[in-house]
């Protein structure tokens, strides 16, 4: 998983333990990158405009067959 | 990142007053900048948060005596403090606005400033409309422009939030004594909680999970799947037509080989019959297909009636009224789909619309407020939907028929229209044409027996020849049933399958929101068991970051460890494991430990954000007061600090000499009565500013 900016995520122990409970949850590690960028594209706002279409289009992906 | 420059205007006693800082470099980063009490040391800080967040900054102000956060409250005081702030000199020379302009430099060395600007009445009252945030970026300093549709206030809060900082961390970067002061109450452990996971990222990896769950309910609410039981019931419907289908089939596969040959015995007992009588066969035989084509002709008009009285009888019999009514409410069904669509349309392209209006030429100016611009918006979108109003006068209300594709219903009003066609004559012109028909099947069979004869070789063949004749009919009049019902079940068919294919599709279209939110619940899970386990490791590292700052800022050396639990709530451990900040400890070694845990949480976070520090050594002994300035000022960030002259002063001075880039101080000058202005000079008590 790349560097998110979300500290608890990109730190070593992090990275291991979000790799795990990915692999462990059959969840590719790319689409919660993914959804991760787009909620913090919304941080600081009241109204998440937007926010569920990017769901929708971001869900929607094959994350199993790319990189 | 690191402030460039901050520049005031009319903010409270700074009349016109810009504040430039050099970068920051190794063990060069301290910026002292020393005023006397009411000289507009807290003032500066306080631009800082207000500048970058607006009223969101307003509790972080320690001076704006807001008791709680609530809306209203936050409103009035926020109102209350600009009107204070706003410079009474200004006001009395009519100037209107006061500004904050803040210019940072991000790590990868891109300038980004932010200036915020709020207007008031001539009678000093603060104009919350409009007050004003531009964002400037890049080296030609860009100007970050709002996207279209997206609400201007909402746009900046999070902008900021991305590019500079949340605003509930701010208190973790931005403070003042007393803020440190009450981060050391033990009640703050809501803060200190806030501090720990905001700085840990994990109230946005709650924002995702929650935000992950509320579209999965409102996926599946909007699914409106088909339910499994219709759609089994009509496959098994489908099925069962089928299978008749194919008996019907099979059986006709069965007769048809056999009408040819008895076709053939029919002719042979005709030529034979009349080879016997010597008579004409031609005629004889002239007779026999004669009748088979009354025959067929009657059988055809009975299927015909059949059809018509089966398939039509019923429309007929509801009366042309009716079936006037129904076609018209059809055909303005039709009108509303059209128009419908043609509106669907329009509203998909008003987005295209809106961006290509806001971005046309001639810019306007002066550039809209965003009150202005959200009115404006909201006009054109409602004078865009009203293009479509009202809908055309023939246009149905809504859908009785909203079964009926456009396809289903042309084919119905075709139906219609052919049933009004079928007039009552038409009918009785087939009955008719049945009772000629048997009339001269009756004669023809008059005449085939006159020819036969009555003898009884005659009569014999004649026997045969009825039985084949008979066999050969039956046949064929079964074939004709098969043919007929296979037809009938074929017009059942067609329907149904066309039924299931858009109950088929219609699942298709759900099923793809439920595999949606079903991902999205999946994930929201993941995301809380990630927390749960990161979590706790990574308060350690808080932990471990706070237990060194506190161990290298206290003179005692009575701390151990510092423990922060998962619910966040931290103690001060002693070697027997005693929780020491139970035992009421000094104002001052509150003071250390709040600032350690400023420390761990800027440490952590490896977030490069300046600190702006005002007066936090002030009630701390020699001591700490040595060990808190040389610990901060060795932080790998820009320090600002804001000092009175005996803060930071003679050894506490040359403490930090060598890290000093910058070192200012303010000296205060009155203008008139009572008024008077804040002014920027280099050195700092009794020092040059050389550095």
């Amino acid at each position: 998983m790349a560097n998110t900016g979300v500290v608890l995520l990109d730190s070593a122990t992090g990275k291991k333990i979000v790799h795990r409970n990915c692999r462990e949850q059959r969840i590719p590690e790319a689409l919660l990158e993914e959804l991760l960028s787009a909620e913090q594209d919304q941080v600081g706002k009241l109204r998440k405009r937007g926010l569920f279409e990017r769901f929708d289009e971001i869900l929607d992906q094959d994350y199993n067959h790319e990189g | 990142m690191y402030i460039r420059s901050i520049r005031l205007l009319d903010w409270k006693a700074y009349t016109d007053v810009k504040f430039d800082f050099p970068a920051p470099r190794a063990g060069k980063n301290v910026i002292l900048i020393g005023a006397k009490n009411g000289y507009g040391k807290t003032s500066l800080l306080e631009a800082i948060l207000l500048g970058l967040f607006g009223r969101d900054g307003l509790p972080l102000v320690g001076r704006a005596s807001m008791g709680n956060a609530e809306d209203n409250r936050l409103d009035y005081s926020y109102n209350t403090f600009l009107e204070k702030a706003f410079h009474a000199h200004a006001r009395e020379h009519g100037r209107s606005s006061m500004t904050v302009e803040l210019s940072f430099i991000t790590d990868t060395d891109e300038p980004i400033s932010v200036q915020r600007i709020w207007y008031f009445t001539g009678s000093g009252k603060h104009r919350a409309a409009e007050e004003e945030v531009r964002i400037w970026r890049g080296p030609d300093d860009e100007i970050v422009t709002v996207p279209p549709l997206e609400e201007r206030d909402e746009f900046y809060r999070g902008y900021i939030a991305q590019h500079f900082l949340p605003h509930h961390l701010a208190q973790f970067f931005l403070f003042d004594g007393e803020q440190v002061q009450r981060l050391a109450r033990q009640d703050m452990s809501s803060q200190v909680q806030i501090g720990i996971e905001g700085i840990l990222g994990v109230p946005v990896l709650r924002e995702l999970a929650g935000d992950l769950r509320k579209y999965a309910s409102d996926r599946r609410r909007s699914a409106g799947a088909v339910a499994d039981e219709k759609i089994n019931r009509l496959r098994a419907e489908i099925v069962d037509l089928e299978n008749e289908e194919e008996t019907c089939q099979s059986e006709l596969r069965g007769i048809e080989p056999k009408i040819g040959p008895l076709r053939d015995q029919r002719d042979q007992f005709v030529r034979t019959i009349s080879a016997l009588r010597g008579g004409d066969y031609a005629s004889l035989k002239q007779l026999f297909e004669d009748k088979e084509r009354y025959q067929r002709n009657l059988d055809r008009h009975i299927d015909e009636l059949r059809r018509l009285l089966s398939v039509n009888a019923a429309l007929a019999v509801a009366g042309k009224p009716l079936r006037d009514r129904t076609t018209r409410r059809l055909k303005a069904e039709a009108i509303r789909e059209r128009w419908e669509a043609g509106k669907k349309q329009g509203e998909d392209s008003f987005e295209k619309f809106i961006n290509c209006f806001h971005e046309a030429h001639p810019v306007l100016n002066p550039e809209l407020t965003s009150e202005q611009k959200s009115a404006l918006n909201e006009r054109l979108h409602n004078a865009w939907q009203n293009i479509w109003y009202p809908p055309p006068n023939d246009c149905a209300e809504g859908y009785r028929h909203s079964h009926l594709d456009d396809a289903t219903r042309v084919q119905a009003i075709a139906k219609l229209e052919e049933v009004d066609k079928l007039a009552i004559n038409s009918i009785m012109d087939i009955i008719r044409d049945i009772g000629e028909k048997e009339r001269e099947l009756k004669k023809i069979d008059a005449r085939i027996a006159s020819q036969r004869g009555i003898d009884d070789d005659m009569r014999k063949f004649g026997e045969d020849q009825d039985r084949v004749v008979g066999e050969l009919k039956d046949l064929e009049h079964r074939q004709r049933e098969l043919l007929r019902r296979l037809e009938g079940l074929r017009g059942q068919l067609n329907p149904k399958r066309q039924e299931l294919g858009k109950m088929e599709e219609s699942l298709n279209t759900a099923e793809r929101p439920l595999r949606r939110s079903g991902k999205a619940d999946r994930v929201a899970d993941l995301i809380d068991s990630i927390i749960a386990e990161a979590f706790p490791s990574h308060i350690d590292n808080v932990a471990d970051a706070m237990t060194k700052a506190y161990c290298t800022m206290a003179h005692k050396n009575v701390v151990e460890r510092i423990q922060v639990d998962p619910d966040c709530k931290v103690r001060l451990l002693s070697n027997s494991g005693r929780d020491l900040r139970e035992m009421d400890p000094a104002a001052g070694e509150s003071q250390i430990f709040a600032l350690s845990l400023i420390a761990a949480i800027g440490e952590v976070s490896q977030r490069k954000f300046p600190i702006v520090m005002d007066t936090p050594l002030a009630r701390l002994d020699s001591d700490h007061r040595r060990n808190v300035l040389k610990f901060f000022t060795d932080m790998d960030c820009q320090i600002v600090l804001l000092s009175q002259p005996d803060e930071v002063h003679g050894e506490y001075f040359d403490l930090i000499q060598h890290k000093l880039q910058s070192v200012v101080h303010l000296e205060y000058e009155v203008i008139s009565d009572g008024v008077g202005r804040s002014i920027l000079k280099d050195g700092y008590f009794g020092t040059t500013g050389d550095v």
